[in-house]
C-alpha cells in the first residue's frame, strides 16, 4: 500500500481535496492554518487501496511552527505527493513545488482553484508547465469536484522530475521566474466591489467599526437561532417526553433504580435541571439546553471561517494581542474555543513559539467558556436578567486581559510578529457550511453524552457514600470563607472537571442569590478546564508547562473569586 | 532565515508591493503583493527595503 501525501501552501484547499478523494470528512475553512495535524484516509485506485494523508500547509520545507513540522514529517514518509497548488498564486506556490521535486519523490501537480484563476484573468499553459516541471499537471476545482476524474486517472503517471537537482534559494527563484514567464499570462483587472470590501475591513479606521458590528450581529444571531430551536423544537419535544418518564418513574417505584434513572422528584414532579437522573437531567441538559446553542454557534462559526473574515480580525487584534505575548493569530484559538476548548487548544499549534502557545492555551482554559457552559449560563442566569449574564462575561474579559498582560511578563521566550496571508473573501457554500456544522454537532454528541452520563452517575454515587458532605467540609474555608458560596458548591466544582454544563446545573438546588450564581458560574470557567481540554493541553504543552499552567489557574481562581466576592457581595 | 521566510511568502527583490494599511502604535502593516494581501508585524515590514517603482 502506497502512502500518498497532499502537500501545498496554507489555504490552497488540501482538506477539501482530502474529503473528496477519501470520502472521509475533515474540517476545511477559508483561512491559513485550519489543518494543524495530519488526517489519514483510504482511496481505491485500480485494484489497490491507497492511503491518503492530508498534511498541514507549509510555504517551504523549512518548518517555522509545529503544524509545519508535521507537514515535513509527512513529506518524509510519502511514497507519492499530490502537490496542491493555488492557481491564482502560481509563482509563490512553485517555491515549495521545486523544493519537493528536488527531493526526487514522484509528484503530480493539482492546479487548484482553476475557476478562480480563470475569473481573475490568469491563463496558464498546462502543456508548457508539464514540460518545465517534468510531472503531470491537472487543473482542479476541489469545491465542485471538477478535474478529479483526470487527477485520479493520472496519479499513475506521477514521477520524480529527472533534471531538477537541489539548488539554493536564489537559483530556485530564478528558475521560477523563467517558468512563470514561459507559462503564465495575466490580464490586469479593475478593482471590484469585493476588493473594496476587503480593504475597508482591514484598514483600522473602517475595520474596527465593521468588526464590532459583525461580532455583535454574530452574537445576536447565535442567541436568536438558539432560542428558536428551544422554543419551537426542543421544549415541545420534552413536553411530549415528560409523561413518558413520569410513567417510568411510577412503574419503577421508589428505590435505587428510580434514584438513578429519574432522580429526585421536586414537589412530586420532574425538574429537568435538579432531578439529576440519567433519563431526566442526563438527557435534558445536552439536548434541550446545550444542543440548540451548539447548532447555532457552529453554523455561525462555519460562515465566519469560510468567508475569510477571521484573518482580517486577526490583523485588527494584532496590536492588542502583542501585549499578551502573542500576535493577532491568537484570536483564532479564542474563536474556536468559544465552541469547545479542545479545538481551540489545537489551533494554537499555528503559533510559532512555546511562549505563545503556552499563553494562548492557558488563557483559553481560564477565560474562554465553551458553548456548552455558555448555554447553561444563559439558561440559569437569564431569568434573573441580562445584567447578570453580562457580569459573568465582563469578568471573564477582564481575567483574559489581565492574565495575558501578566503571563507575557512572567514567561520567558520569544514572541515573534504576525506574518499572515489574507485570503480573498469567498461566498460560503450552503452545503459545505451545513456539512461542517453537522460534523461538529456529531462530535459534540459523541463527546458530551458519555461524559454527562458518567457525571450524573458519579453525582449519585458520591451523594450515596457521603463523599459530598466530607468534601464540602474540607474546602469550606475556601469556598465558603473566601468565595462567599455555600460549601455544597464544592461538588459542582468537582463535577465541572467532567462537564461544565452539568456543573452549572448542580448550582441550582443550592438556593443561591443571583450574585452568588454569578460568582460560581464565573469560577467554574476560571478554576480549571474540563478533562478533555486538560488532556489535550497536557499533550500539547508537556508536563512541566502543564504544572505551571495549573498553578496559574489555581492562583487566578483564588484571586478572582475573592475579588468578585468583595465587589459583588460587598462582604 | 528571515529573507527565506519572506521569499517563501512572496516578498522578494524586484517585486512591486502596495501598502494597504498601517496600524497605529507600532501595529502591523498590510501589504498587497501579486494581488494578495499579507499582514506583517511592523519590524518585519520595516526590514523590507523599497525603492521607486520601475
Amino acid at each position: 500500500m502506497k502512502k500518498i501525501v497532499l502537500m501545498g501552501n496554507p489555504n490552497v484547499g488540501k482538506s477539501v481535496f482530502f474529503s473528496r478523494l477519501t470520502g472521509a470528512n475533515v474540517i476545511a475553512s477559508n483561512y491559513p492554518g485550519t489543518t494543524v495535524d495530519f488526517s489519514k484516509g483510504m482511496m481505491c485506485l485500480g485494484k489497490e487501496g491507497q492511503e491518503i494523508i492530508d498534511a498541514p500547509g507549509t510555504y517551504s520545507l523549512e518548518p517555522s511552527n509545529k503544524a509545519e513540522e508535521v507537514a515535513l514529517e509527512m513529506f518524509r514518509q510519502a511514497d507519492l505527493i499530490i502537490n496542491v497548488v493555488d492557481a491564482t498564486n502560481l509563482e509563490r506556490n512553485l517555491y515549495l513545488t521545486l523544493q519537493i521535486l528536488e527531493q526526487k519523490k514522484p509528484v503530480i501537480l493539482a492546479l487548484n482553484m482553476w475557476d478562480e484563476a480563470r475569473h481573475t484573468g490568469i491563463v496558464i499553459d498546462l502543456k508548457k508547465l508539464e514540460y518545465d516541471l517534468q510531472i503531470p499537471v491537472v487543473p482542479t476545482v476541489a469545491l465542485s469536484g471538477e478535474g478529479f476524474h483526470d487527477l485520479i486517472c493520472r496519479i499513475d503517471e506521477a514521477r520524480p522530475a529527472e533534471t531538477i537537482e537541489p539548488m539554493n534559494e536564489s537559483d530556485r527563484w530564478i528558475k521560477i521566474g523563467v517558468i512563470i514567464r514561459n507559462v503564465q499570462q495575466v490580464t490586469h483587472r479593475h478593482h471590484t466591489l469585493r476588493d473594496w470590501i476587503s480593504e475597508a475591513s482591514i484598514r483600522p479606521l473602517t475595520g474596527f467599526p465593521i468588526a464590532v458590528a459583525v461580532i455583535v450581529a454574530a452574537l445576536w444571531l447565535v442567541i436568536f437561532i438558539g432560542e428558536i430551536f428551544i422554543t419551537y423544537l426542543f421544549d415541545p419535544l420534552f413536553d411530549l417526553y415528560t409523561p413518558v418518564v413520569m410513567g417510568i418513574s411510577t412503574w419503577l417505584g421508589p428505590g435505587f433504580l428510580q434514584e438513578l434513572l429519574i432522580g429526585q422528584l421536586i414537589n412530586g414532579q420532574i425538574d429537568y435541571l435538579q432531578s439529576m437522573g440519567l433519563l431526566t437531567t442526563g438527557i435534558y441538559v445536552p439536548f434541550a439546553m446545550v444542543l440548540p446553542y451548539i447548532v447555532a454557534f457552529y453554523s455561525v462559526l462555519a460562515v465566519f471561517e469560510d468567508s475569510g473574515y477571521l484573518p482580517r480580525l486577526a490583523t485588527l487584534t494584532d496590536t492588542i494581542f502583542h501585549r499578551f505575548g502573542m500576535h493577532g493569530f491568537g484570536i483564532i484559538p479564542v474563536f474556536l474555543g468559544f465552541g469547545c476548548n479542545v479545538p481551540g487548544v489545537l489551533a494554537a499549534r499555528s503559533l510559532e513559539t512555546k511562549k505563545q502557545r503556552f499563553i494562548a492555551t492557558t488563557l483559553l482554559a481560564i477565560s474562554v467558556p465553551c458553548m456548552a457552559k455558555n448555554a447553561m449560563v444563559f439558561g440559569i442566569l437569564g431569568p434573573y436578567g441580562i445584567g447578570y449574564i453580562f457580569l459573568v462575561f465582563a469578568t471573564l474579559f477582564i481575567v483574559f486581559i489581565s492574565s495575558g498582560l501578566i503571563l507575557n511578563r512572567l514567561m520567558t521566550g520569544d514572541s515573534p510578529e504576525i506574518c499572515l496571508e489574507i485570503p480573498p473573501y469567498r461566498k460560503p457554500n450552503t452545503a459545505t457550511v451545513l456539512k461542517k456544522t453537522w460534523m461538529r454537532i456529531r462530535w459534540f454528541l459523541q463527546e458530551a453524552i458519555p461524559f454527562l452520563f458518567v457525571g450524573v452517575l458519579l453525582i449519585n454515587l458520591l451523594y450515596t457514600v457521603g463523599f459530598v458532605g466530607w468534601l464540602g467540609g474540607v474546602f469550606a474555608p475556601v469556598v465558603q470563607g473566601w468565595f462567599g458560596l455555600p460549601k455544597e458548591a464544592t461538588t459542582a466544582l468537582l463535577i465541572g472537571f467532567l462537564r461544565k454544563d452539568l456543573a452549572v446545573g448542580m448550582l441550582l438546588p443550592l438556593g443561591m442569590t443571583p450574585m452568588q450564581l454569578v460568582i460560581a458560574t464565573t469560577l467554574l470557567t476560571v478554576y480549571f478546564p474540563c478533562v478533555g481540554t486538560f488532556a489535550v493541553m497536557f499533550k500539547e504543552l508537556g508536563i512541566r508547562d502543564m504544572i505551571k499552567a495549573t498553578a496559574f489557574m489555581a492562583g487566578t481562581a483564588f484571586v478572582v473569586g475573592g475579588v468578585m466576592r468583595l465587589v459583588l457581595l460587598g462582604i | 532565515m528571515f529573507q527565506k521566510k519572506m521569499g517563501a511568502i512572496g516578498i522578494r527583490e524586484q517585486k512591486t508591493l502596495r501598502i494597504v494599511a498601517k496600524y497605529p502604535f507600532n501595529g502591523p502593516v498590510v501589504i498587497e503583493i501579486d494581488g494578495r494581501e499579507l499582514t506583517l508585524g511592523r519590524h518585519m515590514a520595516e526590514h523590507i527595503i523599497t525603492g521607486d517603482p520601475v
